[in-house]
């Protein structure tokens, strides 16, 4: 049933107010931001500074090389604005025409989750291709398809990464040093090593509480578990996230990781807690998955989103030949984000019924289904398991 | 001008802002790559550092110094025919705040296999060696794991004035202990050029290098040697042990320490005995002799059991453990004319009983017949030593 406000005119929405609305939202999104990018550079900079393995002004690159991501995507916007736009040619309309198009995040979010060595011409080229192909062409804030950021990752992803392990990579000066680390990060020696073994994935990076504070190598922000942890705090209190997003992608995760462990007779909880802390996924289940514009706006489909991105994360993970797989994860979601919404809309709308149980099964059944694969295919790639279930070998 | 940037300001600013973040941050990029390779540099040299100051207690700096390397040959380790050269590849001087207090040489030496590159440490003031490290070898790791603290802890406090340089090697890694021998040799070679340190020597003629057949003692003292040394041509016979240490007298009185280290010296450069066959007992009352050869399977060796005669001049019986393999397709090429396992051993003794004087070894098995050669020769000595030499 509609809902209708009662009461005396004016009538306000609570999104005009002046402590509410996309500013508001964009200003507590980005003091989010704030502890992780603030720990990426005590990582990658301060730290390794103090530990006297780089010079002052390399400590100062994780910072301005996240900075600059921003500003590139800022300076693009700025002129698709002036080439396409007659009435933005002055500096005055071009200002306020990108105060309210947020253009610094996608810049930031993808320097946020690029390598430490990406060259800056790289993350020039991702930003290109995150602001302008993956928002200005379709239209700009609000209307784009994909999440600009993961678009530009993406781009540079497949194109780039060469360039990228060539100019140095992931691994900050102080990492290199390790040698029980390898040359590989948590997920590249999971994906390298294919056994599930504690001594293995995370020993050689000290224990899990170095996955939890960060200090493991990785992307420049993702592995800043902790920071990330209190961003999802700060954007769940402010109300700019759904809490449940986040937890139930993390939560998926976890439980199929915890069965792909058991099926490689590991039973213990370190692996899916392992797994969660490893790699991309909380970033991207805190600043990705719940962003406003290319994911679902109901909380149905926020749910079913959610739950696809954890099943589709192992799968990749496990299945796919790259480590990572919370990027693709999310690209290919934004794809379904209309129909999601569409069908979870009409279902809280109408509730269960014989229209939409069809719906509900269909979805509830591909679920499960893959599900099912990701565990069986992820035990088939990591233990035995699969020889003792020679049909399912067979199908899948 | 002035027209264009108030008509065109805007653009220019944007595309010159994006045009500076190009370039200036591919400056910034490649500074910071550049960066990597110096930081391992430093950190390789920072590691090397910490290694051989630890080779000297109180050391605070380390230093590079030119040096012209010394061309020194030597045989390979456990060989009389093939030569090599080893290589100075570094040389440093060690300080004690401003005093210099040792030097370091960097000597790529040749092991079991190939290259091994060892520093060794030299007290300046006492010309002892204050230690030794290995910064890089080619050898099997097992093989060369066998060197254990033990044997490094021989280098410490060594002196140069050792004219032999009495270092015990190590079972199953004879050729890489070898291998710091010689390093040790070119070591104090270059640092004799360098510093002035006179090489001790020693008049000394290697009049005889023999087998012990004596049964009482030739396990502990396999070889005798014969030597007449200084200005008196002193003459003296000597035990020596497996590694050609001095083990006791024979006749005249106990050489001297730097005698000692001579005869070492000589015997280990001789070809006159070899170190593949050696006694292992003998009971005289079963006139049983037991034998070990060194095989193709290094980690056992071959053992051969001879029943003497009892006139004490042949072979009534013997047999072998079966310790060389004979099931792959190495072996293929002779394993089933020749009889019984194990062939090699079995065919080269049978031709020795039956008298031949020139024992054949096996094609293919070139390394077993050799070990088998080898203990023959030792059986033969201890037959006519028995038998009087009739």
């Amino acid at each position: 049933m509609a809902r209708f406000a009662n009461g005396k005119a004016p009538f306000l929405r609570s999104s005009d107010a002046r402590n509410s609305g996309t500013g508001i939202i964009m200003r507590d999104f980005m003091i989010g931001l704030l502890p992780v990018i603030l720990f990426a550079w005590y990582k990658n900079g301060i730290k390794v500074y103090i530990e006297g393995n780089i010079s002052f002004l390399e400590m100062l690159y994780p910072l301005l090389f996240i900075l600059l991501g921003g500003l590139i995507s800022t300076l693009f916007e700025g002129l698709f604005f002036y080439i396409t736009d007659k009435e933005v040619r002055n500096l005055k309309a071009l200002g306020k025409k990108l105060a309210v198009s947020y253009a610094a995040i996608p810049g930031l979010i993808l320097a946020m989750i690029a390598p430490l060595y990406t060259p800056i011409w790289v993350l020039m080229f991702g930003a290109f291709m995150g602001t302008i192909v993956g928002k200005m062409l379709f239209g700009g804030f609000g209307n784009n398809i994909f999440n600009p950021a993961l678009l530009g990752y993406v781009a540079i992803g497949f194109t780039m990464l060469g360039v990228i392990n060539n100019a140095g990579g992931a691994f900050n000066a102080s990492e290199v040093l390790v040698d029980a680390y390898a040359g590989a990060t948590p997920l590249g020696t999971l994906a390298g090593a294919k056994v599930i073994n504690y001594d293995t994935l995370v020993a050689p990076y000290g224990s899990l509480w170095n996955f939890l504070l960060g200090t493991i190598p990785g992307a420049l922000a993702e592995t800043g578990s902790l920071a990330i942890i209190i961003a999802y705090i700060w954007l769940a209190v402010r109300k700019v996230i759904k809490w449940f997003t986040p937890l139930i992608y993390v939560g998926t995760v976890f439980i199929l990781s915890w069965f792909i462990g058991i099926a490689a007779g590991e039973t213990g909880m370190w692996f899916p807690l392992y797994s969660i802390l490893s790699g991309g996924l909380l970033f991207g289940a805190v600043f990705m998955a719940t962003e406003p514009v290319t994911t679902p706006k109901n909380p149905l489909g926020k749910i079913v989103f959610a739950l696809f991105l954890g099943v589709l994360t192992v799968l990749f993970r496990f299945i796919g030949n790259l480590p990572e797989g919370v990027g693709t994860a999310i690209i290919v979601m934004n794809i379904f984000t209309m129909p999601i919404d569409k069908m979870t809309a009409v279902i809280r709308a109408q509730g269960i019924k014989k229209s939409t149980i069809v719906s509900i099964v269909g979805l509830a059944l591909f679920l499960i289904i893959l599900m099912v694969y990701a565990i069986v295919k992820g035990g088939n790639v990591y233990s035995a398991l699969i020889t003792f279930v020679p049909f399912i070998q067979g199908v899948l | 001008m002035k027209s264009f940037f108030n008509k065109h300001g805007l653009i220019t600013s944007l595309v010159l802002i994006i045009a500076l973040i190009f370039v200036g941050g591919g400056f910034y990029s490649r500074y910071m790559t550049n960066q990597i390779a110096i930081h391992e540099e430093e950190n390789k040299g920072g590691e090397l550092n910490a290694l051989f100051l630890s080779l000297f207690t109180g050391a605070t700096k380390v230093e590079e110094f030119e040096t012209t390397p010394v061309t020194v040959s030597y045989f390979k380790p456990l060989s009389s025919t093939d030569e090599y050269t080893p290589e100075l590849t570094g040389s440093y001087k060690v300080y004690n705040g401003t005093t210099e207090v040792g030097v370091i040489y960097v000597v790529t030496t040749f092991g079991k296999n190939a290259n091994l590159t060892v520093a060794y440490g030299i007290n300046l003031s006492d010309n002892t060696l204050s230690g030794v490290k290995v910064l890089s070898n080619e050898e099997t790791s097992s093989y060369f794991s066998a060197l254990g603290t033990t044997f490094y802890s021989q280098f410490a406090n060594k002196t140069l004035d050792d004219i032999g340089f009495s270092v015990d090697a190590v079972a199953g890694s004879t050729m890489s202990s070898k291998g710091f021998e010689t390093g040790m040799f070119y070591a104090r070679e270059q640092y004799a050029k360098d510093f002035g340190f006179e090489i001790p020597t020693i008049v000394m003629t290697l009049n005889s290098l023999t087998y012990n057949l004596d049964p009482l003692s030739f396990v502990d003292k396999p070889y005798v040697a014969d030597v007449t040394y200084g200005d008196e041509n002193t003459n003296v016979v000597v035990y020596l042990d497996s590694a050609f240490n001095y083990a006791g007298t024979v006749s005249g009185d106990e050489p001297a320490s730097d005698v000692q280290s001579g005869i070492k010296s000589y015997a280990s450069k001789s070809t006159e005995v070899s170190s593949i066959a050696a006694f292992v007992s003998y009971d005289s009352v079963t006139r049983t002799l037991v034998i070990s050869g060194k095989g193709y399977t290094t980690k056992k060796l071959i053992q051969g059991t001879f029943i003497l005669n009892t006139t004490l001049d042949g072979v009534e019986s013997f047999s072998y453990t079966e310790t060389e393999s004979y099931d792959n397709e190495y072996n293929d090429k002779y394993n089933h004319s020749l009889g019984e396992i194990p062939y090699v051993e079995n065919n080269l003794t049978n031709q020795y009983i039956n008298g031949e004087t020139e024992i054949d070894g096996v094609a293919g098995a070139s390394v077993t017949s050799n070990a088998i050669k080898n203990i023959i020769n030792l059986l033969d000595l201890f037959i006519n030593d028995q038998n009087g030499g009739e």
